[in-house]
């Protein structure tokens, strides 16, 4: 069959991509190398949906201001979990008073709904600092969450995903391209580039030479108090390691600090060390109270796409559209760049369609016995998920937000797996992790 | 007397529910796998009995007021009573980093693995020291499978710290202090008292972790005694104390061999656990290690 677009990459620019060319009624598929949807750079996405990204002339920057105020329509109709917070502009001492109103006025220049929160009793009862731009708009998103629930909406509305399929070759021919990966050929009179990290390799077999390097960031999750705001301390001179990041509240309850920017080894480097654990504690630990309270519960790490230029590309060769270098803020602006890659689409021929609604997508059926008591998730869910796609161990626990909890799933672990084994009619021994050699039954 | 409901049927759970019941209350231990003793399976003097009063399959997921809420209804009395265990402490708080890939598990989870008859690994390590954790490595070396059993802490007979793991797929290696070793498993057996469910009231290693059979009896009939006479606040500091609010008597668990302060008295501790009497107003301090 030949597919109307092929799209490359299940991260949340290739799903929301897929999102508008089916509202449209084209038949998509979309090909990740990963075993599950969005397992790229989406994956290790702190959750944040941005009001500010510097410079405001940048293309990420405009994005990210066209789609942050969209999720709030797109989670409705997902059913996907996020938080409206504020964000705190902060300084630690009265003598940055000064980089506080600058910072108030730069923004306000730019048409940011920014406010001085100079005594700020509400946010001091989690945070230590002395003065803030507090800027409204921001949001934090179950990320993982909104990654099942578009593969799910886009599963049901017909669209097919080849995943832990690496893409070898990308080649454009008279009438279509031809996408050749490791499950096979597939055919396509249109392809979509969105290949995260490995955007550069595909857009390279087509001509476009462009390097993408990965911007290792850090982060570290701890639990033991719920914050109700996002801090950023506000610094003159940023540290080099540590530029950007902030505290971050999660939908899980859980407040994450980071990403920090560190050196990669390579694209699939998401190694920590004690060091990045170090840095990023002393740099946000003395602005949250009881911090020396808090448990520690991961530090994990991703890989930034970073494009030469420092901004989101997007380039058209005969019939692909190339996406690259989306990094970070690119999670918020995703729902504006599909509606971009949709007519860049359009201007290398792709029919005009008005965009329909897709059909409303199930909620999970609660029965069965409880297998995870913290979240409340049944058996019958954990059922469903192997029914909607999911394979991995780590696929099933993040749909539902299983083991971002200070226990890692030591309670229910080994139940999952066994009803995933019962669900797939395969030894557990069958089953994996995260796919590849992750296995958990030896 | 007093109906109790009891949430998790390990020895903590059940001991409670028999102290409880002697006494002339009514007693309801919910137990969520189908099977009494939890994590207590593992452990070499726990003895398995016939316990009338636990409901088997039903799994909290919430105290309601007197209520617990399970996925087999509520179930309400005058006082709950939350057994349900402690909580692995996660990597990241043990100070572990690199890689994380898969076969790195949870004591409860490789327990209930092994208990599955799956085999969670081939070359094993077991990082903390307790008496469950030497049951699973029994059971696992009686199973052919390679282990090594160490901790950071002073009880543990061999000592070493986890620094890094590594491996991208499954664990390849482990760096520790004392050097890196090639496994394909590790265990995570350190602990500490966590409460699932937030009840007022804790027993056993939801409260304080010990995996000495006679001192947890003690550390519950203290607690009884409490509950039925009222008591008074107990604070300790650089050691553990439960019950925190006692008639009398306390399970203290210290750090190392050293000396505590109690109510202005020093006296010297050699072993993991020990009983003192306290007065009301006084301390627990864990002075110094000897």
């Amino acid at each position: 069959m030949v597919f109307d677009v092929v799209v490359i990459g299940s991260g949340v620019v290739g799903l929301f991509v897929s999102f508008e060319l089916a509202r449209r009624g084209f038949s998509v598929a979309v090909v990740d190398r990963y075993p599950e949807p969005g397992w790229g750079v989406s994956r290790r996405h702190a959750g944040v949906l941005h009001v500010i990204q510097l410079p405001f002339s940048s293309y990420k920057s405009r994005l990210a201001r066209r789609g942050n105020p969209k999720y709030v329509e797109i989670c409705r109709r997902l059913g996907v979990e996020y938080k409206e917070v504020p964000a705190l502009l902060a300084v630690d001492g009265w003598w940055k008073l000064p980089v506080v109103l600058a910072a108030f006025l730069y923004l306000r220049l730019h048409g940011i709904d920014a406010s001085l929160c100079l005594r700020c009793r509400e946010y001091k009862r989690d945070f230590k600092f002395a003065a803030a731009v507090l800027v409204r708009g921001y949001k934090v998103v179950d990320s993982f969450g909104l990654v099942y629930r578009l593969y799910d909406a886009l599963r049901e509305a017909g669209v097919q995903f080849f995943l832990g399929c690496r893409v070898d070759h990308v080649e454009e021919e008279a009438g279509g391209v031809v996408v050749r990966t490791s499950c096979g050929e597939l055919s396509a009179r249109y392809v979509v580039n969105a290949g995260g990290l490995y955007a550069d390799e595909i857009a390279k077999e087509l001509g476009v030479n462009v390097d993408i390097t990965p911007g290792k960031g850090v982060m570290a999750v701890f639990h033991g108090r719920e914050v109700r705001a996002i801090l950023a301390p506000l610094t003159l001179r940023p540290h080099p390691r540590t530029k950007g990041g902030a505290i971050i509240p999660t939908v899980y309850g859980t407040v994450l600090f980071g990403p920090n920017l560190t050196d990669a080894r390579d694209k699939e480097d998401v190694s920590t060390s004690k060091e990045d654990f170090e840095l990023l504690a002393k740099k946000f630990g003395k602005y949250l109270r009881d911090f020396e309270h808090l448990t520690p519960v991961k530090i994990f790490a991703g890989n930034r796409p970073l494009s030469p230029t420092g901004d989101v590309v997007v380039k058209t060769t005969g019939r692909t559209v190339h996406v690259l270098g989306t990094e970070s803020p690119t999670f918020t602006g995703a729902p504006a760049l599909a509606e971009d890659v949709v007519k860049a689409l359009e201007d290398l021929g792709l029919p005009k369609r008005r965009p329909g609604e897709l059909p409303p997508l199930k909620p999970y059926a609660k029965c069965g016995r409880v297998v995870c008591f913290c979240r409340g998730v049944t058996e019958c869910e954990i059922r469903e998920a192997v029914g909607r796609g999911s394979r991995t161990l780590d696929g099933v626990m993040a749909r539902f937000g299983m083991g971002m909890g200070p226990c890692q799933g030591s309670r229910c672990m080994a139940e999952i797996l066994k009803i995933m084994s019962e669900e797939l009619g395969v030894e557990p021994r069958e089953i994996t992790k995260f796919g590849g050699g992750s296995w958990l039954v030896l | 007397m007093a109906r109790v409901v009891i949430i998790g049927a390990g020895l903590g759970g059940l001991y409670a529910a028999e102290k409880l019941h002697d006494a002339g209350h009514e007693v309801v231990v919910l137990e969520r796998l189908e099977r009494p003793g939890g994590l207590w399976i593992l452990h070499e003097d726990y003895e398995a009995g016939n316990w009338p009063w636990i409901r088997f399959g039903v799994t909290a997921t919430a105290i309601d007021g007197k209520c617990v809420v399970t996925d087999r209804g509520r179930f309400c009395g005058d006082v709950i009573i939350e057994a349900t265990g402690f909580r692995e402490k996660t990597p990241a708080e043990l100070g572990i980093f690199g890689t994380r890939p898969a076969g790195v598990f949870a004591l409860w989870t490789a327990m209930r693995m092994t208990e599955l008859g799956w085999r969670i690994g081939r070359r094993v390590v077991i990082y903390g020291c307790n008496k469950w954790a030497e049951g699973l490595a029994r059971q696992l070396s009686d199973g052919g499978v390679d282990v090594d059993m160490f901790g950071p802490s002073f009880w543990c007979r061999e000592r070493a710290t986890i620094r890094e793991l590594r491996g991208s797929e499954r664990l390849t290696q482990i760096a520790t202090d004392r050097g890196v070793l090639d496994v394909d498993t590790l265990v995570i057996a350190e602990a500490v008292p966590h409460s699932w469910l937030g009840a007022a009231y804790r027993v056993g290693n939801s409260a304080i972790v010990i995996d000495d059979v006679s001192y947890v009896k003690l550390a519950v009939e203290f607690f009884v005694k409490t509950l039925e006479g009222g008591g008074f606040r107990v604070y300790g500091s650089g050691l553990e104390v439960f019950p925190t609010t006692t008639a009398g008597e306390v399970v203290v668990k210290v750090p190392a061999p050293g000396v505590v302060e109690v109510c202005g008295v020093e006296a010297q501790v050699s072993t993991q656990y020990a009983v003192f009497k306290v007065r009301e107003g006084c301390l627990l301090r864990y002075v110094r290690r000897s």
